[in-house]
């Protein structure tokens, strides 16, 4: 890849407007995020985090502005909660190979040898190679995010984004998959966009924080100490100084 | 009193016909089901036979009633209509938000009561009634035997050649968008094969063994394989042999077919149930 490719940014959002049915949901979002670093998507329940993520996804159209995707971008999901119905038989590895299909390959009939590679090569990084043979309805929490993760590797995507995807994990099992996406994040070609309502992460995972708030039409992004030190932020969450320092702040 | 097994195969050019609709309806609708019945949405393919059920009274209420003959009264069309109507107003249901329980439990009566008042009030014998409802006829057609065998084939090739994107549609709808992979299509798609094997089976073999063939073998299966890739066409064969079966037990013990071919179903089922345990052991 050319060095200019490399520094491009992943996403631009230009007064870029989310939300639904035609109606915006928040204000308009002027953003670049580059590869190596990690935005956290900040606010209460409801904010619209995952409006927003949606529409990063593709699932929803922007109701305004642009959002220019760099040549190449290669998206991987993580989402809130991966479940797979207990009475479908599903394997971790037939999981994320089903995964390995984007836009129109399905219609290739046979998997491909290259697609079962990436497959291995994305369970070792989010370390599941030892569950590849056990039902997905079968797995703990951690275990079941961990593979979510795999998922999202096997297209090994440049752009990783994760709706909460520890938000039912004790700390532990948080940390490890954490340190998974800080491991990814840290080779410099991968951006990551992840949700939390843990300030802990945003604090500690994160190089920048986008807060976000619908009600209150609040769209403000800058690192955590900047932001967290707003009068927006301690509005929203209603901190003290040395509550946030407790979550991680710098 | 059981009749000897050798008689059935001494007249197998009598029982050829619809003991292989049985099997090849089984077949198609063992593997569509997995779909169906492993989405928790059994009560669709309740909802579609039904549907379908009335379609094909409305055929043959049309046919006595106006005289018209043709492609215009052809049952299996009916069917289709009316299976396609139900798949349409679930699909309706989503968009607008409706429960999708509630629109599936009012078309299931729709077609339930419909194909009775239908059949009440036109000159439609109770018997033909019974047949596109519990699916009693030990008879079928040649030509409806071909036709069943080329929509089967067909539609059967079509879910090799897509399998993945239906899969991937099917569960994991919300990633597979993220992939970009055309998941409205393939809904609509996969939608669209349910109401075709769905009516033309219906039309062939009735709706109670339609609906037993189109959830009983993927749950089976499903207790004991360990993959989709292996669910399918257990489910598949399951089906075939629940049809087959079906059909050989109703001339071995004299049992109306349908009822006959439902109950080997949920034999199989049974097994399936006590095997899956077994194995998880």
């Amino acid at each position: 890849m050319s060095s200019a490719l490399q520094t491009a940014p992943l996403l631009t959002l230009e007064a870029m407007e989310a939300g639904y049915h035609g109606r915006a949901i928040l204000p308009p979002i002027d953003l670049q995020l580059h590869r190596g670093e990690t935005l956290a998507l900040i606010g209460r329940n409801g904010a619209g985090k995952s409006t927003l993520l949606r529409t990063l996804l593709g699932l929803q159209p922007p109701i305004a502005g642009r959002i220019t995707s760099a040549a190449g971008l290669r998206v991987g999901y993580v989402p809130q909660r991966s479940e797979v119905m207990a009475e479908v038989p599903m394997r971790v590895q037939d999981w994320l190979l089903l995964a390995t299909d984007e836009g129109r390959s399905f219609l290739r009939p046979f998997g491909s040898r290259a697609a079962r590679e990436r497959v291995a090569a994305a369970a070792e990084r989010a370390r599941v190679t030892d569950l590849l043979r056990q039902q997905v309805s079968q797995l703990s929490e951690g275990q079941r995010q961990r593979a979510a993760l795999a998922r999202a590797l096997v297209s090994t995507p440049n752009l990783l984004l994760l709706d909460e995807p520890t938000s039912a994990l004790d700390r532990v099992a948080e940390e490890l998959v954490l340190s998974v996406v800080d491991e990814i994040r840290a080779r410099g070609d991968v951006g990551v966009i992840l949700i939390t309502h843990s300030l802990h992460v945003a604090g500690t995972h994160a190089s920048r924080v986008l807060l976000l708030d619908k009600d209150d039409r609040v769209v403000e992004t800058g690192s955590f100490e900047e932001v967290s030190a707003g009068a927006n932020f301690r509005r929203l969450y209603g901190l003290s100084h040395a509550a946030v320092a407790d979550c991680g702040g710098h | 009193m059981a009749q000897p097994l050798s008689d059935f195969f001494a007249a197998w050019e009598l029982f050829r016909e619809p003991a292989l609709a049985g099997a090849v309806s089984g077949l198609l609708l063992g593997w569509i089901g997995v779909y169906v019945a492993l989405r928790r949405m059994v009560f669709l393919s309740a909802a579609m036979t039904q549907t379908a059920g009335l379609g094909v009274m409305l055929a043959q209420s049309a046919a006595a009633t106006f005289a018209i003959a043709g492609l215009a009264a052809s049952p299996t069309l009916w069917a289709l209509a009316f299976s396609g109507f139900a798949a349409a107003a679930l699909a309706g249901a989503e968009r607008l938000r409706l429960g999708r329980d509630q629109v599936l439990g009012a078309l299931y009566l729709l077609g339930a009561a419909g194909a009775i008042l239908v059949g009440a009030k036109v000159a439609v014998d109770a018997h033909d009634i019974e047949t596109v409802l519990f699916g009693s006829a030990v008879a079928v057609a040649p030509e409806e035997f071909a036709r069943l065998i080329a929509t089967a084939g067909g539609l059967l090739a079509l879910h090799l050649w897509l399998g993945r994107g239906f899969v991937a549609a099917a569960f994991d709808a919300e990633g597979a968008a993220a992939r970009r992979l055309p998941v409205p299509l393939l809904k609509v798609l996969l939608l669209a094969t349910v109401a075709l094997a769905v009516s033309v089976t219906t039309r062939t073999i009735g709706a109670l063994p339609v609906f037993a063939f189109s959830t009983l073998p993927a749950l089976a299966a499903s207790r004991f394989c360990p993959s989709l890739g292996t669910t399918l066409p257990v489910a598949a064969v399951l089906g075939a042999v629940a049809g087959f079966g079906g059909y050989l037990a109703a001339f071995v013990w004299e049992l109306p077919v349908g009822a006959s071919q439902t109950a080997v179903a949920l034999l199989l089922f049974a097994g399936a149930a006590v095997v899956g345990r077994l194995l998880r052991r």
